[in-house]
Formats: C-alpha cells, structure tokens, sequence
C-alpha cells in the first residue's frame, strides 16, 4: 500500500468515517440471472453488507459478455435499494425489477441509443415492505409480485397500474410466486408464513390454502399442470399435487434452506440452489421420484442465489452468487 | 408518564443509506426511525466461536454513537422463526437471532423490535431471558403484534359464518400475552400493536390500553385522502391514536410513501393538538408524572406526616368543600333540633304562664345554643377553618376543639388560634383523639382519616377509640364509608410492585402482599367495580349472646373492626387477572359524598390516588367464568392488616399476606 498525505488524527477516526465516503460505491452480491430468448442476460444485483445498501442490474448481449465485464457498471441500472427479483419484458431492452424499497420498476433502452442508457419508464412504490419475487400472467402486460409485506399485487405494467392487490395475502414475507403452465390467471405463492396458497386473478380471495408446512416456504415451481414443487427453510425439497394436496411428497433434504428452484422448458430437470455454496440438478420423474444428475460444491466462493438456463445449450446452467461470479455449468444427463 | 407531546418515529422498509435516512426523518421532526440491524435479505449462517472474515452488516460507525443510542430502533430480521416446528429451523433461526442480539447489545440502541407471528414463543421468550440475563446495557424489547389474525379473519369469512370475527381479533393479543407472561410480565418488554384498517369492538380496544403498548404503528395504507389530498385517518382510527397515545404509547408511521412523510407526522400533530379538553380533569394535571409510579400508604397514625404532605393535601379544591358543606348541613340540623325542643319547651311554659315574645331576633342570638365541634386529627387546621366558615354560613355559634397528636403540627395550630382565630372559640388540645376525656362532649366529631382504600389508614379505630367525646345522638363527619375492589388487567403495574423495594430489602413476596397507592393509567378493569367493607360513625356496640352491648373499661361500646368479604365477578372477555383496582367512598352527612369510585369520583378532588392490591400468581382468565375474590380486615392489639385469596374456576392463589406477614397497620 502506498503512503498517504493525509494524516488523519487517530482520535477522529470514526468521524472520518463517517463522512468520507470514497470507497464505498461497492454492489457486490449477485441476485438474480434471467437469461432472454436471443441470449441477453439480466443480471440482478444488490449490496446487503456495506455502508450503502443500494442495487443495481445490468443486461448483457451474452453470458459471456456478462461473465466478463460483470465488474463494470457504467451502462448498469442503478438502484437506490437492493434488488430481489427481475425479468425481461418482451425485448431485451426493457426490464422489470423489485427493488427493497417495495418499489417496482420498468426500465428501457432503445437500441438507437449509441449509449445504451437506461431509463426508467416507470416505478410504483406501492408495497409495504422489500418487493421479493416477480411473476408474469400475461408477457409485456400483466405481472405479479409479491412482497415482504404480505401482499400480492398484479400489474398492467404499461400503464403502471395495479389492478389488483391482495392484501394480507400472507401474515409474513412472501418469497416466491409461480404461474401455472399455460395460464394467464392461477398462480402459486410460498410465504415464510409457512404456507403456499393458489390464486386466480378473477377472483378476490384465495382458491385455495395449498400447502401448510412445519416452517416457511422459501421457493416454488410448477413443474407440469398439476404439480408444484416447492423448498423450505429446513432445506426440505417437496412435492405436491393440487389435485391431491393432503399429500405432500418429501423428495429429499439439502444441508440449508432452499433458496431457489428454476426447471428446465421441456423437461423433469430442476435446478436448485441453497443458502449455501452448492449448485444441485435434480432430475424428477413421472412417478414423483428425484434423482441428483449434477452437484457441485467448488465453482461459488458464496451463496449461490440465481440460476438460469441457457437458451441455446439444453443442458447449460448458468448460475451466480453473492461471490460476485457467474458461473457455467455443462451437466450431464442420459 | 402522560404525554404532553406525541412522539413519532418513522419505519424505514430499507434503510439504503442510514445517515441519508436520519436526517431525512429528523429534517422532518420524526423523533427516531425503525431499521433493520442486517439487511433482511442477508441470510447467513452463524456458528458460534468461528471467525469469519467480512462483516455481516454495516459498520456501525456511520452514525454518531448517541444517533445509534436514542435516534434508531433496531429490527430483528423478519424471516427469523425460533418457533418454528422444524427443529432445524428453530435452531438456525436462534442462532442468527443471538446474532443479531448481540449486535443490538453492542450498538446500544434504546429498543430492539421483533414481531410475534403466533402463540408459540416458548423459545423466543427463553433466547431473550437469556439476552436480559447477560446484558448490562438495557434495550427494551417491542414485540411488534397485529391488531388482527388476517388469517383466522379470512377462514371465518370463507366459512360464511356470520357470526362475530371476535376471535381473530382477540387471537393476536393471545399471541403477546401469552409471550409476555412467558417473561413474567417483565417490564423491558412492550408491545408494538399495529393499527388494522377495521378496528374490533371497543371493548377489545379498551383491553389493548391495559397492555404496556409502547408504540403503535400507523401503517400508511390505512390513511386516506382529504378533499385537498392530505394523508387523514378515519374518526375511529383518531380516538385510538389519542387514547394509545394519552396511554404513552409512541407513533410509528410504516409502510410505502403514499404521501408525503411529511404530511404524515404533521397529520398526527394536529390530531394530537386538536384532541378533546387535554386539560380538563384537575386530577390529570396534578397526576401527571405519577402515572402507575407506585406508592406505599401512608400511616398517619402511626408516623407523624412532615409539613409538606400537609401541604399537598391542603391543596384540594374539592375535599375541604364539601367538608364544609356537611358541617353546615349538620349544623342547621342541630339547630332545627335544638329549636324543636326549644319550641316544645315555649308550649310547655306558655300553658303555664301568659304568653311573651319570643323568637326575637337578637335575644335569640345572644341566647343561641353554642354546638361543640371536635376537630379529630385537625392537622394544620383546614377543617378547623372549613367549621368556622360553615359556623358563619348558618349563623350559628360553634365552640371548636382540635384534637392533633402530632407536635409539630400542634404549634401550627397553635399560631392560628393566637394570631388568626383569636376572637372564635378554638381550643387546641394536644394529644391521641382514643386516649382523650375532654368535657364538653361534641354535638359534632369531625374527622379525615380515610386511605385510598377507605379504613386502610384506621378511622375505624381512631374514631371508635374517639367514640366517648361525642354527645350520645351527635354527629360523626364522616358518618359512613365503604371500600371498593375491582379486578384488573395490568402488566406493568404488577411487574412494577414485583420489582420495588420496600426500604432496604427486595422481596417479591412482601410487595405481592401490600397495597400500593397509584395513579393508575396502564390498566384495564376485568370486571365492575363492587363493594367490600362498610363502617359507621358512630357505631353501634357488639352484643353478646344475651342480646346485651359490651362495654370496654371506659364504658364505651365494644366494636369489632375485623371484616370479611367474598365477591364474585363473571369474566366479559379473555383476559389476565394481576391484582385489584382499591377505592373508596364516603358519606360525610346528610348527601353530601366524597368518593374516588370511578364511577361517582368527585369531580377534581386530588387528595385520593387509588390503591393497587396485586395477587401474587397473575391469573389467565377466560371469558364467561367467575372470579372470586374474599378479602379479611383482621385486627390484633397492635395493628391491623387485610389477607386476601381469589379464586377462579379450580384455580386458586395462595393465600396473601397471612397473618399480616407482608404489610399491616400500626394501631
């Protein structure tokens, strides 16, 4: 380290601290990866340990692009909160983000501009607590997201409009929501409240209380019309059959709460990530039986948070992490 | 103690930049803000004893150590479940927690906020006991609590049942009850009740403002917009931000900016400044500051009061009033007496003798009847003056006698009779009102030896010891009084008798077995207000089995002050039974009433807080059953002392104060 000319008293360290504030524009945690149909990648991200506990998200043209110029930001979203989920909406110019703020936010780019700058079209800050997950009813039109407040709420994101909320949808955080194949009304929701609930968006109570669980439900996925399966904070991965819910099937327990599920477009496989280092690919048959077909425990230096697949390579799973990485895995399967 | 001012905080969702959030929220005139300690997203494992490189918050020096100390609220992550069913989780979760707790510790921040999801906190009730048990700098706990059960509301409602939704709204003060008598009442531990949009029966509320609620929180969405746009609350939702606030309760206002947070606080000022007559009730300025600060009795008889106890006491607008208005009244009836056998006499002699003039107007002054007035325990002489003036009110002639054992204020009395009342006929006679033979006997005995519970303080002993100065057929002043109980909800009054200390030694016992004088604020009446012990003045003598009144040695009739009494009250709702509400009333002569029953208390008279009698074990009550309550006056050579016992379905206490172990009264 170099010598420095500033000669700071020692007895006024905390208040140079407290003001000098060069070094602290770090948003180092990775959320969240969606990757677009023509290779575009969006990358969430937010800082949960520093001075400022701000966020920001990027996009990509590839995940290569990503992977390399992950540390520069100058064409990045900046947020003025953390950001817990994200997506494209149609073109990879436009993005939807939650932001902890309980803020949700569409941004764009037109490709016109040399610059790439993005700007925010329009934000609503209508949850009250951190806005978690995003789920999307109807593509570029109607989204759902759910918040650590309880609520749920559908947007016509063109106009920015609520247009419906349940409220005290869930008495805790709400951490994920997952729309049912080939629907644009019935949805799912897992809240720490240790239930999941199914949703139509036609109607103003519930449908039906789901799941109740010894203990929050941390994330959720539909893996066919009828099946969902969901993780918790014990680190139990189960399964469950809206047709059948008084059985919930266990299908197998990792070593930390489960943080996130993303399955593959066309097939049983899921990808699945913990409150811990490890990128799992499990594979699901007909019959509700799991099979690990990938496990790695090496790639992240942190916890692993967002997974994606890649949308040329089958069997190509993107993933990234608090370390700061993305990282590529190539799984194999018969 | 009783607001005068509202005090605001403001609830960050995220807190980006602490010191930005500061500021902005104290640019405003918030008091303090609400913030998480770790960001509630950074999950973490922690394993205790292992270093790890890189923190897991922010550092603390961003703000100034007293910022952290009197400005910021910290929040406990939201996601932690100590509870939780899974045993995995709970002891993730409690590690994490302890975590958290001992960042809190570090930091010092004045209160630690964390939010009860249900009935189960066995494990979050023992992980604080512990983080109290090793603390030496004190945070309070705020168990942030919704006013409803969003949850049981929303089956009830799906079950079509159109019955009360009572259950969800009593569900969640199940959920902080139950948690704080998990912490044995303990007075560090508050609760936080947020504010719903519907707001249950009054009757619920109304238990609420028997909790120690140390914050309400006023989430955003339950404002709405007024004709010019500002953030407003409905009529209901106002006189409950008033009462919780008159209640010390702070005001937190939560949730997405809907307006500006500006409008907010300024809203809830106005509210607070326009709020029906603050200042009305003389008792509540003058108990300001001594909201549920408790107190031991007083015992005149025993311990001589110092000039400055006269002096508050002197002070009451009411009291001496209406002291004087009886002896008026009791005057004009002896007088109306005194002429009826006067007249009865004049018809006696003009059979006799031819007819003169009588009734004229100065011979009949001149030979107007003189009544004797004893002033027993005149103390510095207000109801030596309160005679005088009813003397002069009615025109009639008084003789006073002013009875005071205490020397000091003896001289007081004294100086008056030299230098105020020396053309009336005062004597000050020093001395024990029991152990005095003065003659002339008194037409009227005047007295104020009344506790807060009516005899606590031995009027009936006084005054019976006193019995042989009075004329047979004169007046007593008063002549009647009664003691009251009624059984009350109240955390922090019990906890705070549990905690005082008597003297040099602390004992938990002793203070659970005592009565204790206090304005009561922070708590909620279980049942109606009932009656227990009556005395009289001037008694009537106990009979033996002969049907024959017994006389002491000094041939005044033989009275037995010991009581008993069982009451019983039916249960309205769900609720936690700590102890007893203690009043009095008491009729001076003739309607003429002083009383500090709630119900009838008269209206600016300060001179009486109410007692608090505690039981030992709080008791769970539940709605429709029976509390039973007996109470014992007991009386001995030396002192007097009550016992009590309550019972409720097959629970009972143990017996309080056996023997007058604890508390008792000096004879």
């Amino acid at each position: 380290m170099e010598n420095s000319n500033k000669i700071v008293p020692p007895h006024l360290n905390a208040e140079v601290y407290r003001t000098d504030t060069t070094g602290t524009s770090t948003i180092s945690y990775l959320d969240y990866i969606q990757i677009h149909e023509d290779s575009s990648v969006l990358v969430g991200r937010s800082e949960l340990t520093g001075r400022y506990w701000n966020g920001g998200a990027s996009v990509y043209k590839t995940i290569e692009e990503g992977q390399k110029c992950l540390s520069e930001t100058k064409n990045s979203i900046y947020l003025t909160s953390g950001t817990a989920d994200g997506c494209f909406i149609g073109n990879s110019g436009k993005v939807l983000l939650c932001e902890d703020s309980g803020a949700v936010s569409v941004w764009s780019t037109s490709s016109e501009d040399a610059w790439k700058f993005w700007n925010e079209d329009v934000s609503a800050a209508e949850h009250d607590d951190a806005a978690l997950a995003i789920g999307c009813l109807v593509p570029e039109k109607e989204y759902i997201t759910v918040g650590g407040d309880g609520n749920i709420k559908i947007w016509d994101i063109n106009e920015m409009l609520c247009i419906r909320n349940y409220n005290a949808a869930h008495s805790m955080p709400i951490c994920s929501v997952s729309v049912k194949f080939n629907s644009n009304n019935n949805f799912a929701t897992a809240s720490l409240d240790e239930s999941i609930t199914l949703w139509d968006e036609n109607v103003s109570k519930p449908v039906l209380d789901l799941v109740q669980n010894n203990c929050g439900v941390r994330c959720l996925q539909w893996i066919d019309d009828n099946k969902l399966v969901f993780g918790d904070e014990a680190g139990v991965l189960s399964l469950v059959d809206a047709r059948n819910p008084q059985n919930t099937t266990k299908l197998m327990e990792f070593p930390a709460a489960v943080h996130k599920l993303v399955t593959h477009k066309e097939s049983h496989k899921m990808g699945i990530c913990c409150d811990n280092k490890i990128v799992s690919v499990c594979s699901i048959s007909e019959d509700d039986k799991i099979k690990v077909v990938y496990h790695d425990r090496h790639m992240h230096k942190n916890y692993v948070r967002g997974m994606a697949w890649d949308v040329k390579e089958d069997n190509v799973l993107h993933t990234l992490g608090w370390d700061g990485e993305i990282q590529t895995h190539n799984i194999v399967w018969d | 103690m009783s607001q005068l001012e509202i005090s605001c905080g403001l609830d960050y969702i995220t807190t980006p930049d602490l010191q930005a959030c500061l500021t902005e929220a104290l640019h405003c005139n918030y008091s303090f803000i609400v913030s998480p300690i770790v960001h509630p997203r950074f999950r973490r494992q922690y394993v205790t004893n292992v270093g790890k490189t890189g923190g897991f918050t922010r550092s603390d020096m961003v703000l100034s150590p007293q910022d952290w100390t009197t400005r910021l609220v910290g929040k406990l992550s939201p996601y932690l479940n100590v509870d939780s069913a899974s045993s995995t989780v709970r002891q993730r979760h409690e590690d994490c927690m302890n975590e958290e707790l001992s960042y809190c510790r570090g930091l010092g921040v004045p209160a630690i906020m964390l939010t009860l999801h249900g009935r189960d906190t066995n494990n979050l009730a023992r992980i604080l006991q512990t983080y109290y048990e090793t603390s030496h700098h004190i945070s309070l706990i705020w168990a942030r609590v919704p006013m409803v059960c969003n949850k049981m509301l929303r089956d009830h409602v799906d079950h079509e049942d159109n019955g009360d939704s009572e259950e969800s709204w009593n569900e969640t003060w199940f959920w902080w009850s139950k948690f704080h008598e998990r912490l044995e009442w303990d007075k560090r531990v508050g609760v936080v009740l947020e504010l719903s949009a519907d707001l249950p029966s009054e009757d619920l509320l109304k238990r609420w403002l028997g909790e120690p609620v140390k914050a309400i929180i006023v989430p955003t969405s339950i404002f709405h917009n007024n004709k010019k746009g500002y953030p407003v609350l409905s009529r209901a939702h106002q006189q409950l931000v008033v009462n919780m606030v008159e209640h010390e309760a702070q005001v937190i206002v939560s949730g997405a900016r809907r307006s500006n947070i500006e409008f907010y606080l300024q809203y809830l000022y106005r509210l607070w400044k326009r709020r029906p007559n603050p200042a009305d009730d003389p008792m509540l300025s003058y108990a300001r500051g001594w909201e549920d600060y408790l107190q031991t009795p007083l015992q005149p008889l025993a311990d001589n009061l110092d000039t400055h106890t006269y002096n508050v006491f002197e002070k009451d607008p009411v009291k001496y009033d209406q002291y004087q208005k009886a002896i008026a009244l009791a005057l004009t009836d002896l007088q109306k007496l005194d002429t009826q056998v006067h007249n009865k006499d004049a018809s006696i002699l003009d059979a006799m003798v031819e007819k003169k003039e009588s009734g004229q107007g100065d011979s009949d002054n001149n030979n107007k009847k003189v009544f004797t007035v004893m002033v027993l325990g005149a103390g510095r002489g207000p109801l030596v003056r309160a005679t005088l003036n009813a003397a002069d009110i009615t025109n009639s002639k008084v003789k006073v006698i002013a009875v005071e054992k205490n020397p000091c204020a003896v001289v007081v009395l004294a100086a008056q009779v030299r230098e105020v009342w020396r053309d009336r006929d005062v004597v000050v006679v020093p001395g024990d009102m029991r152990q005095l033979n003065l003659t002339p006997k008194a037409d009227i005995i005047v007295s104020e030896l009344l506790g807060s519970w009516g005899d606590n303080e031995l009027s009936p002993e006084c005054l019976d010891g006193a019995a042989g100065l009075l004329k047979p057929g004169g007046i007593s002043i008063p002549c009647k009084y009664k003691s009251y109980v009624a059984p009350i909800s109240s955390p922090r009054l019990w906890a705070a008798a549990k905690a005082a200390s008597t003297g040099t030694v602390t004992s938990k016992d002793k203070n659970l077995e005592t009565l204790w004088v206090v304005y009561m604020q922070n708590k909620h009446d279980i049942a109606e207000t009932k009656e227990v012990f009556t005395f009289e003045h001037p008694v009537k003598g106990i009979v033996d089995h002969n049907g024959q009144e017994i006389s002491d040695y000094r041939g005044l009739p033989l009275t037995d002050n010991r009581r008993s009494a069982t009451i019983s009250w039916e249960v309205k709702q769900d609720n936690v039974m700590h102890g007893f509400g203690g009043y009095f009333d008491c009729l001076l002569y003739g309607n003429d009433i002083i009383s500090i029953v709630p119900s009838t208390h008269s209206p600016g008279m300060i001179s009486w807080f109410p007692v608090f009698i505690p039981i030992k074990t709080p008791l769970r009550v539940e709605k429709g059953q029976v509390i039973t309550a007996t109470f014992w006056r007991c009386v001995d050579s030396r002192r007097v002392w009550y016992e009590w016992i309550v019972e409720v379905g097959d629970r009972t206490t143990p017996l309080h104060n056996s023997n007058g172990r604890s508390s008792e009264m000096l004879l």
